[in-house]
């Protein structure tokens, strides 16, 4: 529109859709952002891969300022390279690749053609919902680090970290097991209820032809019906048997839903074999059938999770994969000994607690801590494993094993072995107790008042109250009502572990808050210069001194002054670490720092101040304050109407007076060490309160696996986030008290369900006490009951999605 | 009759092969992944002008 005006047109890159704004390259007629995106344009040209942008237009990844030189030099390490292989023989290797960065069919379509651009790959095939590359390449034709490097020159870098290096491949047996009984039984399902229909339909017994297709109906049924109780239902009946063992030893007084199940099908398959072998009359093996084939359908839909999404993280995600070692080589950072040596880069993360062999450096701790400003250290001093090294390369001799680090052992803390699933008293077992008693009880009754009245009906009517006793409504309606709730959350971008969390979530009367990260916006800060305007090119000077200091704030700084960016020469760049900084700008002395570093009085001595000093002259300060995430106000009010609430940061109270009229005097922490968090959390649990934990980094990683529920907030929901039981794009953090208000409503939904399926059963047992239940009444009525459970749990959860205007 | 008994097992055995040949499409992981496939079916055949000067 208004781009006529302006004489600059905005060209978009070709290759990644990013504006070209600082600089402009072309060729063949087309624009490119950066000599990154250019290249992979001319690699995909040179070996016929244009198809990429036919697919998608402008489907790359933008390079700009990625640089990989070295990076990948670890994996030319032999024993490095064998560790991550999957297979490896003198002519084939094949190798699993994460890459985060596919995100749309035409890196489908280039990954899976990337064999072209390079001899010696021999194929590559794509999992893109779990962003997997799995290549197979001839080792002797092209290098691992090779492969690695041309991925990362088209923009699909692969991910390595300690995590990736000898993990056997996790296998889906679990989901396959599922998946076959549900086929089996599927299929003995079918044909089991064609082979019923003459039945339904009264055959004439009395003819010879007929009573000679109902023997071979009947045969095959009971045939059919074998796997689809010794196959289909037999982890019913091995959970049942467990659990009553567990009863009997007298670990555990929870009698597991299993058993009432079990109780049905057993009852179900034992009546139904009687009357097939000795009565020669229909038994009920549609009913049983299709009882198994649902609860295995449920169970089916109680497992499913984000594929794409990880809440199991450990501390091997953050760490790199391989160090390089003082006496050449690299090493597997999880093999490292005490009192060797190892060499760390800018920017590289410190892998061990060490001693420091260098003269000094600048350690960024915020990813352990959360608090920003870098740690200064002096040669001899000890560096703790999670420190981000800042500055020249330094020599580090290690202390301890990566797994005994100081960050580390919060790991072996007993919160990380516990399985968190096992703490919680899960709704259905809970009342399954009852309800088994209930239909014990109910089916003795019978017994006895039959065996008074008409001992011929003892057998037929007791049998058929545990077949109907059967809570398969019951246990079909969670999972359903459940599985509905995360679709409807993991569309707002609240993606729950399981349907486990849906129930801890509403039990939760706490919340703690972590801040960096969580309340305000990671790293960025907002930046406020207080004192007289300054000039254009004064703003230019400061810019350049301050970009060439590594601390967070003059980065900050940096950022703030970007529109300011200039070449002016920078020299007699000093850095006093702590204080401040000192540089000679094309001629003019720049100081910047704190207030005893510029000797200037008066001025509120708090941290995030930079003061500014040009030539001699104070001129006034920025102000550097977080930035709070949008609408955090606003949810905290909301939230505190109900909860609880308190604030643990590892970070300072410069931010105390912000946040403090949203939680109660006493409920704010600074300064925590991510062992003083967990240690918090556990604390309020010993007074029998549920935490729900909100925190972001890997510093909350024991808070947010102690708590009943770990929220984990993240920026990119496929990068990695800390163990957790829900993911929360960060985007979404102003609806948090909406998604904990839907989890409420779900389970009241359950509740519901739960009644109605308990009506069922008391329509049901009517029936069977009195001895009324026929094959043909129990086909249609436990089909009928569990449907329409299924369809009132799934419909209500829908219904009030909408409502609440979640969908 | 004798028919009825014989087409009532040759459906069933029918059916029976579909069975075995899901039990192998799951042990091979055809449901691993359910949606790489999907887009994977959609791409055209290499198209002359793309090829590489050779």
């Amino acid at each position: 529109m208004n781009s006529i005006a302006e004489e600059k047109v905005l060209v978009k890159c070709y290759h990644c859709d990013s504006l070209c704004d600082d600089e402009l390259i072309t060729l063949d007629e087309k624009q490119f952002c950066c000599v990154g995106c250019k290249t992979v344009y001319e690699i995909l040209q040179e070996n016929g891969l244009c198809t990429y942008y036919d697919l998608n237009e402008n489907a790359g990844v933008s390079l700009k300022a990625v640089n990989f030189a070295g990076r990948y030099e670890f994996l030319s390490d032999p024993l490095i390279e064998r560790q991550l292989l999957d297979f490896r023989s003198d002519k084939l290797a094949k190798v699993t690749f994460f890459i985060p960065t596919i995100h749309c069919s035409s890196c489908v379509w280039l990954l899976e053609n990337f064999s072209k651009a390079r001899s010696g790959v021999l194929t590559s095939r794509l999992n893109f919902i779990k962003k997997q590359l799995f290549v197979s390449y001839d080792p002797s034709r092209v290098s691992l680090k090779e492969i690695v490097e041309l991925l990362a020159t088209l923009g699909y870098a692969p991910l390595f970290n300690l995590d990736s290096a000898g993990k056997p491949e996790k296998s889906n047996k679990e989901q396959h097991r599922l998946l076959l009984r549900i086929g089996v039984t599927g299929f003995c399902f079918g044909n089991i209820m064609l082979l019923s229909f003459p039945e339904y339909f009264e055959l004439d017994l009395q003819n010879n032809i007929d009573a000679g297709y109902q023997k071979f109906f009947l045969y095959l049924n009971f045939l059919l019906a074998l796997p689809v109780f010794f196959y289909g239902a037999s982890d019913y009946l091995k959970g049942a048997w467990v659990s009553l063992k567990e009863n009997w030893k007298g670990t555990t007084r929870v009698l597991s839903v299993d058993i009432p199940i079990a109780m049905g099908i057993s009852a179900l398959f034992i009546r139904s074999t009687y009357e097939t072998l000795f009565n020669h009359t229909s038994g009920y093996w549609d009913s049983l059938a299709g009882l198994v084939l649902f609860l295995l359908v449920g169970k089916w839909l109680q497992q499913v999770t984000y594929n794409y999404l990880s809440f199991e993280h450990d501390y091997k995600s953050y760490f790199p994969l391989a160090v390089r070692v003082k006496e050449g080589g690299f090493k597997n950072v999880a093999e490292l000994e005490p009192s060797e040596v190892i060499e760390i880069h800018h920017q590289e993360l410190i892998p061990a607690d060490s001693l420091l062999l260098s003269a000094e450096t600048l350690i960024d701790y915020s990813f352990v801590t959360g608090e920003s400003a870098p740690v200064e250290a002096k040669r001899g001093d000890h560096v703790f494993a999670g420190g981000r090294q800042l500055g020249a390369k330094i020599d580090l001799q290690v202390e301890k094993q990566v797994s005994k680090s100081y960050l580390t052992e919060l790991w072996n803390n007993e919160a990380f072995r516990k399985d968190k699933a096992s703490r919680t008293s899960d709704f259905a077992n809970l009342f399954s107790r009852y309800f088994t008693y209930a239909a014990i009880g109910i089916a003795a009754v019978t017994g006895l008042y039959w065996h008074f009245h008409n001992p011929g009906l003892v057998w037929v009517t007791v049998t058929a109250v545990l077949m109907v006793a059967c809570p398969c409504a019951l246990t079909l309606a969670m999972p359903f009502a459940m599985n509905a709730a995360m679709a409807i959350l993991g569309k707002n971008g609240f993606f729950v572990k399981n349907q486990n969390v849906i129930q801890l979530l509403t039990e939760v009367d706490t919340i703690a808050f972590d801040k960096t990260g969580t309340l305000t916006e990671g790293k960025s800060g907002k930046v406020k210069f207080i004192g007289d305007e300054l000039s254009d090119d004064e703003k230019s000077r400061i810019e350049a001194a301050a970009s060439q200091s590594v601390h967070p704030l003059s980065k900050l700084i940096t950022v703030h002054l970007n529109r300011y960016r200039s070449t002016l020469p920078v020299t007699g760049f000093r850095e006093v670490k702590g204080e401040g900084i000192v540089a000679e700008v094309a001629g003019q002395r720049i100081r910047l720092g704190n207030s005893v570093f510029l000797g200037v009085a008066g001025i509120p001595t708090e941290s995030g101040q930079v003061l500014v000093e040009i030539d001699g002259l104070y001129r006034g300060r920025f102000s550097v304050k977080s930035k709070f995430r949008n609408g955090w106000e606003m949810v905290l009010k909301r939230l505190s109407a109900r909860y609880i609430l308190a604030l643990i940061s590892g970070d300072n109270n410069r931010d105390k007076e912000t946040v403090a009229p949203y939680f109660k005097e006493g409920n704010l922490h600074f300064d925590l060490k991510p062992q003083d968090k967990l240690d918090f959390i556990r604390k309020n649990q010993e007074a029998h309160r549920k935490i729900l934990m909100i925190g972001d980094g890997l510093n909350d990683a024991g808070a947010l696996r102690q708590a009943h529920v770990g929220v984990a907030l993240s920026e990119d929901v496929n990068a990695f986030s800390p163990a957790c039981d829900v993911i929360l794009d960060a985007r979404e953090f102003n609806r948090i008290d909406e998604f904990i208000a839907f989890s409420r409503i779900a389970m009241n939904v359950v509740v519901s369900a739960f009644a109605l399926s308990v009506l069922y059963n008391i329509v049901g047992i009517g029936l069977a006490v009195s001895g009324h239940l026929s094959p043909l009444y129990a086909a249609v009525f436990m089909p009928l009951s569990s449907m329409s459970v299924v369809l009132f749990s799934v419909g209500c959860t829908w219904l009030f999605a909408k409502l609440k205007k979640l969908i | 009759m004798g028919v009825i008994v014989f087409l009532v097992i040759l459906a069933l055995t029918i059916a029976g092969g579909f069975l075995i040949s899901f039990f192998w499409a799951t042990k091979d992981g055809q449901f691993d992944d359910t949606y790489t496939p999907s887009v994977r079916i959609l791409f055209d055949d290499e198209k002359e002008e793309n090829l590489p000067p050779e």
